[in-house]
Parts: structure tokens; C-alpha cells; sequence
């Protein structure tokens, strides 16, 4: 009699115990199941923020096929995930810079083709171009893109504009002394005395104190004040990742003085764009 | 077009693409082909891409019936099919031909 409680004790106990690891294990495993998931979210935001939702539901689709597969058991299949999340972890970040070089090189080829220029002047911007996206390689936009991605949107609006090839050619170059180590005398002496003295002109406006557009137009050529221009109207298009304080300030600069100068100098269609972002911004952000 | 450096890893990858392509291949499944981890793989596939050699499609299947999400797999471009079989033999000879390189052996001839 006694043998027989005892088993029905032991029996009893062997259950409990067995719940008791289950349930432990079952809340163990669904904790862990989320790492791999967590792992590869922030191996995304490593990749330029254009392409992060891609990355993400490819890496994740995976992800799925890995932990929901029929080759081995669950503990296995986690751990197999966890290894591809962290693999991604690791390199997302050299995956991010190749796929976004490439996009940004057609912009190049666009503005190249839609303007009139010279072989020489071609081959001028093309040298531009590769000195930008060298010396602005480790750069970022908040935007996610690269930062030449802004140099060769500046140069494009420039062209639309109608500006000569020395004026696109300083577009391309624009932010090299201000972001990079580069000697600003190598462009003089590769680029020509125009292309550097229009960036040392557009830089020398930024510490104009109480600019009056009268006294711009008046003091400076015209190629120096639509590269400033075409430079505010990139960073307006591209505002919405600023802070909103900085969102806001930039919008009321742009309308009291950016807009204005651009009607003053001609550029009506630049006017009216700067105008509208500017409006639209203060209105988002109010 | 930009050049794509070919080295051993990108080669293999390159082969499995070669030996039926018109296959769509998914990364992990060039994962377990090639035995190589998500880290060395992926970054060879996005340079592929970049380059124009691969492209990357979304699979045909609708994510509410099928009860997972879509995956993305990868298929060599015409050019790409030209310029991994170009950039195969000229790794295969330089494998071959090399004095005193010990070659890699293939991975489909199978010598045991």
C-alpha cells in the first residue's frame, strides 16, 4: 500500500516537475525568440535610413524561413537565427555604403545629359565629382545618405538654372573646405581660380552679420549667390530631418531672405519652390 | 556598370548562380550552399548588386495567405551572367596556372 503512494507521489512530483520546466522553458524561449528580431532591428538602423525598410523585411523574411524551418529543432533553429542576426549586426553597416554608393551615381550621369556641356567641362565635372564623393566618403546626411548625395543635388540645381560648368563644378565642391581636410588650395590649382574663389565667396556669406539683399546683389556675382540658393533649396527639401526649432528658424530665414534674394536675381521658379517648403515647414511644425 | 573585385568568396557565390541561372536564390539558402555566415555573405551579395550583376526581386507570394512575409531573392542580370562566367574562368586559370599555388578543388567535381 505504502509502495503504491509512493509511486502515485513520485508520479505526482514527475508532473509537476514536468509543468514546472515546461512552463519555465516556454517563458525562457519566448523571451529569446524575440533576440534575433531585436538584433537585426538595430542592424538596420546601422544602413543609410533610405534603404532601412528594404534591408529589414528581406533580413526579417529570412529570419522567418530560419526559425519557422523543419531542419532541426527550435533551440537549434534560435540559435542558427541568432547567429544570421548577428552576422547582419556585424556588417549592415558595409552593406549600407555599397548599395548607396550606386544610387548616388546616377544623379551624375542625369546632370551630365541634360545639359549642353564640353567634353573638357564634362570631364571637369566627372573629376568634381570623384573628389567629392572621396573626401565626403564617411559622411552622412541626416537624411541617412551619403553627404555627396547634397553636393550632386546642389550641382543639379544649379544646372537646371542654367548656371555654367564652373559654376556646377563648384556646386560639386562646395562643402569640401568646411567639411574635409582637403587643402582648399588644391582646388585652385586642379579646378581653376573661378570654381575656388565661387566657394570661398559662398563660404564668406555665411558670416555676412544682418545680411541686406540689396547689399548681396550689389556686392556679389551672381554664380556666388545661386550656389547659396541652390545649397538652401537642397536643405529645405530635405528639412524634415532637422530638429523642429531648427526646422522652423531655417523656414523664416528662407522667407525673409533666401526667397526675396532669388526673385531679386531672377530665378523666379527658385523663388516660388523656396517660398512654398518654407510655408509648408512652418505650417507642419506649428 | 562598376567592377566587382572577384575574390575566392565572390567566386563561389558567383558558381552557385552559374549552375542553373535562371534560379532565384534566396540569401539564406546561398548561405547554407556556400557554408559561409550572414556577415561575409550578405556584404557580397550587396556588392553584386551594386555592380548590376544580381538583381533583387520580391517573391511572388502574398504575405496574408501564405501566413509569413514575402522573401527577396536574388538572379543574375545578362550582364551578370556574361561577366561571372568571363570573371570564372579567369579565377580558374589563375588557380590552374599559378607556380606553386596549391589549387582549391572545385566545389562540384567532387573528389573524394
Amino acid at each position: 500500500m505504502s509502495a503504491l503512494a509512493a509511486a502515485v507521489a513520485a508520479t505526482a512530483a514527475g508532473i509537476i516537475g514536468l509543468v514546472l520546466a515546461d512552463v519555465v522553458t516556454r517563458e525562457f524561449r519566448t523571451r529569446l525568440d524575440k533576440l534575433p528580431a531585436t538584433v537585426i532591428r538595430v542592424a538596420v538602423v546601422r544602413a543609410p535610413r533610405p534603404l532601412r525598410t528594404e534591408l529589414h523585411d528581406e533580413w526579417r523574411a529570412e529570419l522567418n524561413e530560419i526559425l519557422r524551418g523543419r531542419e532541426a529543432l527550435p533551440l537549434t533553429r534560435l540559435w542558427i537565427g541568432t547567429r544570421y542576426a548577428l552576422g547582419l549586426l556585424r556588417s549592415s553597416r558595409t552593406i549600407g555604403r555599397t548599395l548607396s554608393l550606386t544610387s548616388a551615381v546616377d544623379p551624375l550621369s542625369a546632370l551630365l545629359s541634360g545639359a549642353s556641356y564640353s567634353d573638357a567641362e564634362q570631364d571637369m565635372l566627372r573629376r568634381a565629382y570623384q573628389v567629392a564623393a572621396e573626401w565626403h566618403q564617411d559622411q552622412w546626411r541626416r537624411s541617412g545618405d551619403p553627404h555627396v548625395t547634397h553636393t550632386v543635388a546642389v550641382a543639379r540645381i544649379l544646372a537646371d538654372l542654367g548656371m555654367d560648368a564652373t559654376c556646377v563644378c563648384a556646386g560639386l565642391l562646395h562643402d569640401l573646405p568646411s567639411r574635409t581636410d582637403r587643402p582648399t588650395d588644391r582646388v585652385l590649382a586642379e579646378f581653376g581660380v573661378e570654381v575656388a574663389a565661387i566657394i570661398r565667396d559662398v563660404i564668406a556669406l555665411d558670416s555676412v552679420t544682418e545680411p541686406s539683399i540689396t547689399a548681396l546683389v550689389e556686392s556679389t556675382e551672381r554664380r556666388v549667390l545661386a550656389l547659396k540658393l541652390a545649397d538652401r533649396l537642397h536643405n529645405m527639401q530635405t528639412i524634415e530631418f532637422m530638429k523642429v526649432e531648427k526646422q522652423r528658424q531655417k523656414s523664416r530665414e528662407t522667407l525673409w531672405l533666401f526667397a526675396p534674394l532669388a526673385g531679386r536675381i531672377g530665378f523666379d521658379r527658385l523663388q516660388n519652390e523656396l517660398e512654398d517648403l518654407a510655408v509648408s515647414t512652418l505650417v507642419r511644425t506649428r | 556598370m562598376k567592377d566587382v573585385r572577384v575574390t575566392l568568396a565572390v567566386a563561389t557565390v558567383l558558381r552557385i548562380f552559374l549552375q542553373d541561372p535562371v534560379e532565384a536564390r534566396y540569401g539564406y539558402d546561398l548561405m547554407q550552399l556556400t557554408g559561409y555566415p550572414s556577415g561575409k555573405l550578405y556584404p557580397i551579395l550587396a556588392r553584386l548588386e551594386a555592380a548590376g550583376w544580381l538583381s533583387k526581386e520580391v517573391e511572388h507570394v502574398d504575405p496574408a495567405t501564405a501566413g509569413r512575409p514575402a522573401r527577396r531573392h536574388y538572379r543574375l542580370t545578362g550582364e551578370g551572367l556574361v561577366a561571372a562566367r568571363r570573371e570564372l574562368v579567369r579565377v580558374n586559370e589563375q588557380v590552374r596556372f599559378q607556380p606553386g599555388a596549391n589549387p582549391a578543388p572545385h566545389p562540384a567535381a567532387g573528389t573524394t
